[in-house]
């Protein structure tokens, strides 16, 4: 039984009183402490008088239900001891209010209720009560639960209740709101997966008069009753109804049910195997990718990436990549985008002569694109294509687009640019880090935004960890230990927090060299916030170093303990007793 | 870790402290802040930032391009709380970095750093709503009449939420005023969170119904007799974020970018080195993620 601990300043009794105060803050605010309450009291009184309690309680605002919903759904099974049945008719009382989100926790809570009784054999008898009470309720929205109960229960339950259930799902079906059809629709591909409990007519004849609503909404979760059914039985014995249906959606009229079917295509073709995919979706892939809405060409290109494994390589070449063409040029910049997080994904399928004739020139172009946005999209699938291609031949090409990046007026752009280049010179080594590369990586570190300068600094230590010491003692870090006489003492901070990143890579030789010196010089500098970041580098380094550099880095530290900021002095002085 | 670093770092998750915590977080910022003058001397480097409101998501953004608070010196002029959604966890934040650094950072008062308007604009409902009860919203107001109502850096450059008061020539004057109590309606101290500059000469009413608008001869005559080079202000949207008068003697600087979530205003904050050669920062909202509540109560004092 969990203790829970009382943090709210307030009595127990103070808590259950507010249940029924006047003002609607306190009771959330007691509700939201009912699980404190159940385990102060104890299992006997929570089932005896706090539920009772409870139950009086449901009359109340939505945002009050919300709270209590959330509060029962927490450990209140173990709180009442096991005895979950006490919970039953709380939750089924909240199974009939207006919120959507509370009534499907409570049909939720209600399953998990069923499903830890501990007299199991009550089951169908509460259960069966609880749906029919439910559906038979004047409030059409408790029919939402009832979609959601019956395919938990269907299958523990007699004969004759199981015809009663479906019967019940046939009426809410055929129901005249709308709103209540949906309900059966969205929860259909639940009850399915109960073939051949739930028999072959019924199926057909639902979803049949599924697909004639003229509710789109209602039309779109057939997709997800037939993904269910291909993994039953029913797929053998029907496979052609299956597959005409899932065709008349694709061809659906209205968009949203479209683009549903396209966002599940991968689902589907996994369902149905390659040939199956191949045979019969593969084309309403290739047509969704020429649809008139901009919103079906953005999903169709974001699936290119897991359909093309579906795919066979000539397909591929002949059918769907004519198509990408036209769309790396599409007016809609959310399009071009799609296209960039998958297009280079087709590389390893297609091999290495067809992805350089081929997606290189998409790639080319895309690098070009005016939306920034599109361009970071690309790059971050970057080693799809150099994986296939080689990053040499890559790398020149590239180097353009990011120089206009590293320019950009946004610095999150400008941030993720320098990972990008990190990824090249990780690759290429050196030859990669030309002058021109340099300038960039420099002109990053002293960047007016802090984030950016941060990154900066993260991806430079880990080019110097793989190209070692003296290279970046030669190329760079002469440079950047040039900061330290820059006037503004956000840049001089550059140098101290380079040092503390590039740490593990320093040995201790360099360090008495050029590392103290340099912090030596900086312990006097003008500005308290350098001097207190000398003596967070100082205690770093010599703790990651040790040996003969710990000496005299205690003297700089021991230098600043009489500092007259007072930040600076604390820092000397905990850094050297930690020593 | 200390406590004051642990609410530093549960502050920055945008988390809310516990009510207890937040009665002794206030009380160590009375302590620190009650030693302080009227008039806070600040010593460049130091980076000025404007009107925040609530605007959590936006005070990281700030932070991530200024830098983070100790490597940089912050001085906040005011107007931390209402309108926007997270009143309560910027205010806190901002006082448990003073606590935890009282040298790296400063916090002057605004105008809605006070009992009357926090109940109508934001502050008092969010508390209630994020704690059930009034307690922290007493221990937050009880620590606004510990705010400092204004700084100077380096002798050179005036800092005040809002503007100039006709009742006083001097920054001196300041110095003597009792500033220990909520904003009073008139008067120098009242004047100094509710004033605004314009194109207009001498002094004139305020259509705010508190403090006045003064115009540029004001500001020089100011500027000239106490040493400034320069008025740095908030308190007035500012759709580039900063906005320049008088032949660049008074500058409006703004820290909260698309303001009440639908001005489409840029932000800015004035970065001065050690030689108080001006830097303006500009930046947008924060991009939103899952970081906004979800059950947002959609508020009506939006003006």
């Amino acid at each position: 039984m969990p203790k829970i601990e009382n943090t709210t300043g307030m009595t127990i009794n103070l808590i259950i009183d507010e249940l029924k105060s006047d003002d609607i803050r306190k009771r959330i605010h007691s509700v939201k402490h009912l699980d404190l309450i159940a385990s102060t009291i104890g299992p006997e009184r929570t089932k005896n008088e706090l539920i009772p309690f409870i139950q009086e309680l449901l009359d109340d605002d939505d945002e009050v239900l919300i709270e209590l919903v959330e509060s029962l759904s927490k450990n209140f099974i173990e709180l009442v001891g096991g005895q979950v049945q006490v919970l039953l008719p709380t939750f089924e009382t909240l199974c009939r209010v207006e919120d959507a989100s509370v009534r499907e926790k409570a049909a939720n809570q209600l399953k998990k209720c069923f499903a830890m009784l501990p007299d199991q054999k009550k089951v169908e008898e509460l259960s069966m009560g609880i749906i029919k009470r439910l559906n038979d309720s004047d409030y059409y929205l408790a029919k939402n639960a009832v979609v959601i109960l019956v395919p938990a229960v269907i299958n523990q339950v007699s004969q004759n209740n199981q015809n009663d259930l479906i019967n019940i799902i046939l009426k809410i079906s055929q129901d005249q709101i709308p709103q209540v059809r949906k309900f059966s629709s969205m929860y259909f591909q639940d009850l399915v997966k109960h073939f051949p409990i739930v028999n072959e007519a019924f199926i057909q004849n639902t979803l049949n008069s599924f697909i004639k609503d003229e509710q789109d909404f209602i039309r779109m979760y057939i997709v997800d009753a037939l993904i269910a059914l291909s993994k039953t039985a029913f797929f053998q014995k029907q496979q052609t109804f299956v597959l005409n249906m899932f065709k008349q959606l694709a061809e659906d009229q209205s968009w949203r049910v479209r683009y549903y079917f396209c966002d599940k295509l991968a689902d589907i073709g996994d369902s149905v195997g390659k040939e199956g995919y191949r045979k019969n979706f593969q084309n309403y892939h290739l047509k969704f990718l020429q649809d008139n809405e901009p919103e079906m060409k953005s999903i169709a290109a974001l699936k290119i990436e897991r359909v093309s494994s579906l795919m066979d390589a000539d397909d591929i070449m002949n059918k769907l990549i004519p198509l990408l063409k036209t769309i790396q040029q599409d007016s809609n910049s959310f399009v071009r985008n799609s296209l960039a997080a998958s297009v280079l994904s087709l590389s390893p399928i297609i091999g290495k002569k067809n992805t350089s004739e081929q997606i290189l020139p998409i790639f080319l172009t895309l690098l070009k694109d005016q939306d920034s946005e599109v361009r970071i999209t690309l790059f971050k699938k970057l080693s799809l294509i150099t994986n296939v291609l080689g990053v040499d031949s890559l790398s020149q090409s590239v180097i353009p687009a990011l120089t206009e990046l590293a320019q950009d007026k946004n610095w999150r752009i400008r941030a993720s640019t320098i990972e990008v280049l990190s990824f090249f010179a990780r690759a290429i080594g050196p030859e990669f880090l030309s002058d021109k590369v340099l300038k960039l990586l420099l002109d990053w570190l002293g960047d007016k935004v802090y984030s950016v300068r941060q990154t900066a600094i993260q991806q430079t230590a880990q080019l110097i960890q793989i190209l070692g010491i003296a290279w970046a003692d030669r190329n760079l870090l002469t440079k950047i230990w040039g900061f330290q006489s820059i006037q503004n003492y956000l840049q001089r901070l550059t140098v101290l927090f380079t040092i503390s990143q590039i740490a593990s890579s320093l040995n201790n030789d360099y360090i008495l060299k050029t590392i103290l010196p340099l912090l030596q010089q900086m312990s006097k500098d003008s500005v308290a916030n350098v001097r207190s970041n000398v003596c967070k580098t100082c205690i770093l380094l010599a703790k990651e170093k040790g040996g003969n550099v710990v000496e005299p880095l205690k003297k700089v530290l021991q230098s600043l303990c009489d500092d007259q900021d007072a930040e600076v002095k604390y820092q000397a002085k905990s850094a050297l007793e930690s020593l | 870790m200390s406590d004051i670093d642990q609410w530093i770092e549960t502050l920055k998750n945008g988390e809310n402290l516990k009510e207890t915590d937040v009665k002794i977080l206030c009380n160590k910022a009375k302590d620190i802040l009650n030693n302080e003058d009227n008039v806070i001397r600040v010593e460049a480097p130091v980076t000025i930032c404007g009107d925040i409101h609530g605007q959590f998501y936006d005070l990281m953004e700030l932070f991530k391009v200024g830098g983070d608070v100790p490597e940089t010196n912050y001085l906040f002029l005011g107007d931390f709380v209402d309108r926007g959604y997270n009143s309560v966890e910027t205010f806190l934040l901002l006082l448990a970095l003073k606590v935890r650094y009282p040298d790296q950072i400063t916090l002057i008062r605004g105008n809605h750093e006070s009992r009357q308007i926090t109940q109508v604009y934001g502050f008092y409902d969010e508390c209630l709503r994020k704690y059930s009860t009034l307690n922290v919203w007493k221990y937050c107001t009880e620590v606004f009449d510990y705010l400092a109502l204004a700084a100077v850096v380096n002798d050179n450059i005036f800092c005040v939420h809002g503007g100039l008061s006709p009742y006083i020539k001097t920054i001196d004057e300041i110095r003597i005023i009792n500033r220990k109590q909520e904003v009073p309606h008139e008067g120098v101290m009242c004047d100094l969170m509710w004033s605004d500059p314009d194109e207009i000469e001498g002094w004139s009413q305020s259509a705010r119904g508190a403090g006045f608008v003064f115009g540029a001869d004001v500001v020089k005559e100011f500027n000239r007799r106490n040493g400034i080079s320069l008025i740095c202000r908030a308190h007035q949207l500012a759709m580039e974020g900063f906005k320049l008068m008088f032949d660049n003697s008074l500058v409006t600087v703004w820290s909260a970018p698309n303001y009440c979530y639908r001005c489409g205003n840029v932000a800015s904050i004035l970065e001065l080195d050690e030689n108080l050669k001006k830097y303006y920062k500009l930046f947008e909202a924060a991009p939103t993620d899952r970081a906004q509540n979800s059950k947002k109560v959609i508020a009506d004092y939006f003006l």
